[in-house]
């Protein structure tokens, strides 16, 4: 297979393979691809899982340790919100309050309030409040 | 302490709302009693239009309560059962306290007819404008995610 690369000054970064057939030297090269994706850490019960950033619901911390919340696992991880929210902010994580990172992707719906603040529904059925200060950060990044 | 925090938030907030109706009254008070040539408010009129104010702003939160979660219908019954207790408690405690005696009666009509139309606009626009905020917070929402679908 021959390997050839593409410098780019802008746009977005992408890997294109050009072949005949589907073999599984291509599914190699693919899952190689597609599992460079950050993954973040979590752990329950002492073992550790690497969860894909759109399983993840929101983090949220309490008692200065961060908790992960999937659609049905809540894990212990060993970040700080800041970490996640930088790491993750092109998958769509960000700072909603003091102590929580909210994935947009996990949001169902969104609902003005009085005080300019902005009520979340998740997928899961969950509301979360967001604040008049971070309202206003949430409402630059679905426009940005 | 988390329990705490919250209700200390929402009791700002219904005091935000509770001085807005206070500021209301007491306009419409001094501007009735400035044209009848009458250049001073009394203390007592000043507390017990800032006791209405509030008691007003807290049954507006009590009948609207997790509004968020309620259907369009259900709204507009709690609104016509809201604007009622409030006409009734604006009427009631106006006639308790006095705060038209000496008005001559097409300036109480008016009054009335000016507070009530002021209540529930600044109700209905509040909610107007939350209504039509949301929508463009779901198109955004949307938009948002198509982006982030495309480039992954």
């Amino acid at each position: 297979m021959k390997v050839r690369i593409e410098y780019i000054t802008e746009g977005e970064e992408e890997v294109i393979i050009r072949c005949k057939d589907k073999n599984s030297e291509i599914d190699k090269v693919i899952d190689f691809v597609e599992n460079s994706k950050p993954k973040i850490r979590g752990m329950i019960n002492g073992r550790n899982y690497l969860l894909d950033p759109s399983e993840v619901y929101y983090c949220e911390s309490t008692d200065n340790v961060v908790y992960i919340y999937t659609k049905s696992e809540v894990y212990k991880s060993g970040y700080i919100l800041n970490e996640l929210e930088h790491t993750y902010e092109n998958q769509g994580f960000f700072r909603c309050s003091k102590s929580m990172v909210l994935n947009i992707n996990a949001i169902k719906s969104l609902r003005s309030e009085l005080g300019n603040k902005i009520n979340a529904t998740l997928v899961n059925g969950e509301h979360v409040i967001i604040s008049r200060k971070y309202s206003i950060i949430l409402r630059k990044i679905l426009k940005s | 302490m988390k329990k705490i925090m919250k209700y200390l938030k929402w009791d700002m907030d219904t005091e935000i709302i509770g001085c807005g109706y206070f500021a209301g009254f007491l306009l419409m008070y001094c501007l009735v009693n400035y044209f009848l040539g009458e250049k001073t408010v009394d203390m007592l009129v000043i507390i017990e239009m800032l006791i209405i104010g509030y008691a007003i702003s807290y049954t507006q939160r009590f009948v609207f309560a997790k509004y968020e979660r309620l259907s369009n219908s259900t709204m507009n019954k709690r609104f016509i059962v809201w604007s009622i207790i409030v006409f009734i408690a604006v009427l009631v405690a106006g006639y308790l306290f006095g705060w038209c005696r000496g008005f001559p009666w097409w300036c109480i009509a008016i009054c009335i007819i000016f507070l009530y139309s002021g209540i529930y606009m600044v109700w209905y626009f509040n909610y107007a404008f939350m209504r039509k905020d949301s929508e463009v917070l779901m198109k955004d929402l949307s938009e948002y995610k198509n982006r982030i679908n495309e480039q992954q």
